[in-house]
């Protein structure tokens, strides 16, 4: 049995692995982020004995873990292998075998990542790893970090690899491109960002690493080298990384608000060519935005910021589409449901949030303070994973054959919701007033203490939540009433076309869609089997 | 599928040329001797960078007409400083400024007058329009260096020494051998008046003359001179050496998002071609 | 239940977008008093623009969640066809064009206030700043030194510009109270100007995560009359 786990090749055994890998680490870097919370309640040190450098650890591993462990994987990994090739009607991925590779490549990771615990020098240089203190004077070790870069790297670029082809080639019979389910367009635009920018992340950390054990001096600015290069590499991947992110998030939330609002996509087109690809495309160019602060030419920082505003254009365009699906719809909430519709809230405070930060003169006081820290929270720490939850709570009764408790999850994600709030609207108020970020201490500013201390209530309260949510899926998976076969009534095949859970191969026979039929269509339609 | 082999084939090929060129990159790491004197001919670089001297101190040019380095507003400079009785180093100094900026003239990207001008001040007290007007005899420029060559003395000079002294540039006459010691180092000044680069006349050529004045433009910059900035992001200042050299980091980084940008155009050729012959056998 | 759910969701959403603007411009009309004054204008602009956006979608999302529950169990949505390019372009450019004289607006305010945080008055008084592993050394134009302990002691009524570097590695110069920042490091330098209008004690610190004590490098704006200062200046110099 374990061992028929280990080594399956079938896609949605991968992406259940994936599922188990990301929600560990997002488990082991969510007690992080409590202990981080809870040390920051008073000013000084909070929890006997924790010192600023075992702040810094933890901090280093909330950031790295949740970004690169938890979100990537989990929505490209997780969601994009089990969905993907049922979704377009699919046997299995184009390379299984590549793809079981790059599991075990992301568990190796997950492996080395949790190994920083118990190592006598963990990293401490945060997940953004800037010399010249990663690479000359930080007393942890660089190379934990590097390594589990490029393992999850090159993970994800087999990753891209893989889907692309799985898309482009192995299409259900008479699936044409504009019959995609819309989470399919966000998978591929997604990877397509991965396949292009992994690799200047990956030889960019590389650097650092010869820069710190092997004496070269790549960023060493004293032999030559340029300290602010790094910086740019790093941004110039993961910029575009948050869109790795937040593309299939917004893809989840489609899928399910459509599913569960009966209705058609509002302007899938627009949708998918200028939301999707208009993202992938602007995205690459906007990078500064990062380095606002980082004494680079005014012009350079201007001209970026220009850029950054118009990203807001295909991002309206997707925000447009979500709440359009809604109007005149047949609304019916569950779970997964109330996680999508609350996303439009987050995304939006979110998105709106980042339009201050879009703005050079503003950052210029924003940047690198609790303003940024709620900014990105709300976008990618909740918005992101929100979505992820959503989609598990909607695909559970696919991915298991059981129902999840209705009355939890409702309960957990009320709970949920209110704690997110609760934990970062303080911290867009003291970092409007100058909070900094990775602050083991703020003796500076006594005066945001209450403030800190609510917010450590809130996450609280999260914590609360996703203990409900974790039971919740660990117990229906095992002990839940059966699930009716197509519960939600939708029109994707991966719900019309296959048992719960789908068999090996999926299929019992391979789909064949006529032109007529559309994923996000809910009318009865006929559809052949071959 | 040809795609993958592509791919995969490629990595190994990537990781060679890696490792080769981190140990190239390493050997030429390695800080080289100068044979400068470090100790009285060097200009503490580390206090002078961004440092502005200051605009108002009053100078007399070898027409007679004042001026003060504020009145360069908007232009970058190269200032040096001389003593125009000298008859060994100070002409042959200035003489390879020229000779330097003829050569960054000749590549024809930053142009001696319409982006910047050069400024000479002696920090001698006993020189004044007359011995300004013989150096500049002496040095015998084209038209081109002369005409955008400022020589200046300074008008009171009791200036002269807290002029520099901030950027401890230090100079003293030594009786002994019948002249002033000093170094020789040519500093370029933004458009504000800052110090944005030191560079040395035995270490420096027309390559590092030109991105150092690039350097000094880099905040102001005009859509024509595109091309000039981007080959600047090419080179990075050596401090150890004086000298710019290539930014390697970024040539990995060029690579790498090649690899990437390759991995995703074979595959797209692929398929576009797959497409064709479908359509031709259907 | 769910209802009740949704109730709660729209209070939040009306609470945050219609008192947060409103609420947040009291606050900053009493933090900003002089040349941040139009760093506060066009931040109220900003989220006076970011509230109505977020206002009416979510004013929308909101009124559609209810609007259009599921009546009957076989209901099915009857949204929109997207049938004619018109539709579909005019849905996409109309928006699109709206969304970007937002954007062109906003960068419109932006570059303003950018090239008056980026231009340096020429009577500015100049502090050389080096930050390092974890401490701040100010040095005066007449030799006097200062530290983070002693605080950077500067004359009320004369702009002040920061020429600062780092010894190590990458730190950032944050003065909240004049809302500007601008990073350090070795190798380069950089600038940061602000205007001590009025006597006063402001908060400092380092906003570049620079290792153990990166949370200890604070220290505080000491705007001082003119004599103070200069007695000050006097005692610390060399
Ligand atoms: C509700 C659960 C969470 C809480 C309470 C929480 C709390 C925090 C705190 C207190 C910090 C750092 C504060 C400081 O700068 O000193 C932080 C940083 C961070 N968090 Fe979270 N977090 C949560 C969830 C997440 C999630 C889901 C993500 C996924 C993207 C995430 C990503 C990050 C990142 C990238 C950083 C920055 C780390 C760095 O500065 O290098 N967090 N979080
Ligand atoms: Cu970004
Ligand atoms: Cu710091």
């Amino acid at each position: 049995m374990i061992k028929e786990w280990l080594f399956t090749t079938d896609h949605k055994r991968v992406g259940i692995l994936y599922l188990v890998g990301s929600l560990a680490a997002f488990a082991v870097a969510g007690i992080v982020a409590l202990l981080i919370r809870w040390e920051l309640t008073g000013i000084g040190e909070t929890i006997g004995g924790v010192g600023p450098d075992d702040y810094n650890f933890w901090l280093y591993f909330h950031g790295a873990a949740m970004i690169l462990a938890f979100l990537i994987p989990g929505l490209t990994g997780f969601l994009a292998n089990y969905l993907v090739p049922l979704m377009i009607g699919a046997h299995d991925v184009a390379f299984p075998r590549v793809n079981a590779f790059s599991v075990w490549l992301f568990w190796f990771a997950i492996v080395i990542a949790l190994l920083s615990f118990v190592i006598p020098d963990p990293p401490d240089i945060m997940w953004t790893g800037y010399p010249p203190y990663s690479s000359e004077f930080s007393p942890g070790n660089t190379a934990f970090y590097v390594f589990t870069v490029h393992l999850i790297g090159f993970s994800s670029i087999l990753g891209a690899v893989n889907f692309l082809c799985t898309v482009i080639y192995m299409r259900a019979p008479g699936m044409k491109w504009n019959q995609l389910n819309f989470f399919v367009w966000t998978i591929l635009g997604a990877f397509v960002i991965q396949l292009i920018f992994v690799p200047v992340l990956a030889s960019s950390v590389t650097l650092l690493l010869t820069d710190k054990y092997f004496g070269t001096a790549f960023f060493v600015p004293a032999n030559g080298g340029d300290v602010l290069l790094y910086q740019n590499l790093f941004w110039f991947y993961s910029h575009p990384a948050v869109y790795v992110i937040l593309l299939p998030a917004v893809g989840v939330m489609m899928e399910i608000i459509s599913n569960m609002s009966k209705n058609p996509i509002f302007n899938y087109k627009a949708a998918v060519y200028g939301g999707v690809w208009g993202v992938v495309v602007l995205g690459s160019d906007v990078w500064v935005h990062h380095l606002y602060t980082s004494g680079l030419a005014d012009w350079i920082r201007i001209g970026m910021m220009v850029t950054t505003l118009i990203i807001s254009i295909p991002i309206g365009l997707l925000i447009i589409s979500l709440v359009g699906t809604l109007f005149r719809g047949s609304i019916k909430y569950s779970t997964g449901m109330l996680y999508a519709t609350s996303n439009l809230f987050l995304i939006l405070v979110g998105g709106l949030t980042g339009i201050p930060l879009a703005m050079t003169s503003l950052t210029l006081h924003l940047a690198e303070t609790y303003f940024v820290m709620a900014h990105f929270h709300f976008i990618m720490g909740i918005m992101a994973t929100f979505a992820v939850f959503a989609g598990i709570y909607h695909w559970f009764p696919k991915m298991t054959g059981r129902m999840y408790s209705e009355k939890l999850g409702v309960i957990g994600f009320v709970l949920n919701f209110v704690g997110v709030n609760l934990t970062f609207w303080p911290l867009f108020y003291i970092g409007f007033l100058g909070m900094p970020r990775r602050y083991y201490d703020y003796a500076m500013f006594p005066e945001f203490e209450p403030f800190q201390v609510m917010a450590t209530v809130g996450a609280i309260v999260v914590a609360v939540s996703m203990a409900l949510n974790f039971y919740n899926w660990i117990v229906s998976a095992i002990f839940g009433e059966k699930a009716p076969e197509n519960p939600w009534g939708s029109n994707s095949l991966e719900w019309t076309h296959c048992q719960s859970p789908p068999g090996p191969g999926n299929f019992p026979k391979l789909p064949k869609v006529s032109s007529k039929w559309h994923p996000h269509e809910y009318k009865p339609q006929v559809i052949e089997w071959v | 599928m040809f795609a993958i082999r592509m791919f995969i084939t490629s990595i190994p090929v990537a990781v060679v040329i890696i490792v080769i060129t981190c140990r190239l990159a390493e050997a030429s790491y390695k800080p080289t001797e100068s044979d400068i004197d470090p100790g009285i001919l060097a200009v503490d670089e580390e206090k002078a960078l961004g440092y502005r001297f200051n605009r108002q101190t009053g100078f007399i040019n070898d027409s007679g007409m004042p001026f003060r380095l504020g009145d360069l507003k908007g232009k970058s400079a190269i200032l040096v400083f001389s003593y125009y009785t000298c008859d060994g180093a100070c002409p042959a100094f200035n003489a390879d400024l020229g000779r330097l900026l003829l050569a960054v003239d000749s590549l024809g990207r930053v142009e001696l007058g319409k982006d910047y001008k050069v400024v000479t001040l002696s920090f001698d007290k006993n020189d004044g329009v007359k011995t300004a007007n013989d150096f500049r005899k002496t040095l015998n420029f084209p038209s081109k260096l002369n005409d955008n060559w400022i020589l200046g003395v300074f008008e009171k000079p009791e200036q002269i020494k807290p002029f520099m002294s901030d950027i401890s540039y230090r100079f003293f006459w030594s009786a002994q051998d019948n002249m002033f010691l000093h170094p020789n180092a040519f500093f370029f000044l933004s458009p504000e008046g800052r110090i944005v680069r030191i560079l040395h006349n035995t270490t420096a050529d027309s390559k590092d003359m030109e991105l150092a004045l690039v350097d000094t433009m880099f905040n102001r910059l005009k859509p024509s001179q595109i091309i000039t900035m981007a080959i600047s992001f090419c080179y990075s200042y050596n401090y150890k050496e004086g000298k710019y050299g290539l930014n390697y980091p970024l040539f990995f980084a060029m690579g790498s998002l090649l690899t990437g940008l390759g991995a995703l155009g074979i595959g797209l050729f692929h398929f576009i071609k797959r497409g064709k012959s479908k359509e031709m056998s259907t | 239940m769910i209802n009740r759910v949704l109730l709660l969701a729209a209070i939040v959403g009306i609470i945050v977008f219609g008192v947060l603007p409103v609420g947040a411009e009291d606050e900053v009309k009493r933090a900003f008093t002089d040349h941040t004054e139009e760093f506060h204008k066009v931040w109220v602009h900003l989220l006076w623009d970011i509230g109505i956006i977020g206002g009416i979608f979510l004013i929308l999302s909101i009124y559609f969640m209810f609007a259009y529950r599921r009546k009957r169990d076989d209901q099915i949505g009857n949204g929109p066809k997207f049938t004619t390019m018109g539709m579909i372009l005019g849905w996409a450019l109309i928006p699109s064009f709206i969304f970007m004289a937002d954007d062109f607006y906003l960068s419109a305010q932006g570059w303003k206030l950018w090239i008056d945080q980026r231009t340096v008055p020429e009577n500015a008084m100049e502090v050389e700043v080096t930050g390092q592993m974890w401490g701040w050394e100010f040095e005066y134009e007449n030799g006097a030194i200062s530290d983070n302990d002693e605080g950077l002691v500067v004359p009320e009524g004369r702009p002040v510009v920061l020429r600062m570097k780092s010894d190590d590695v990458v730190h950032s110069f944050f003065i909240p109270r004049y809302r500007i920042k601008e990073d350090l490091m070795p190798g380069r330098v950089t600038y940061l100007w602000f205007y001590p209008k009025d006597k006063g004690e402001h908060v400092f610190t380092c906003t570049e995560f620079c290792g153990t004590n990166h949370s200890e490098m604070w220290g505080k704006v000491k705007v001082v009359s003119q004599e103070e200062f200069d007695e000050w200046s006097e005692k610390n110099k060399g």
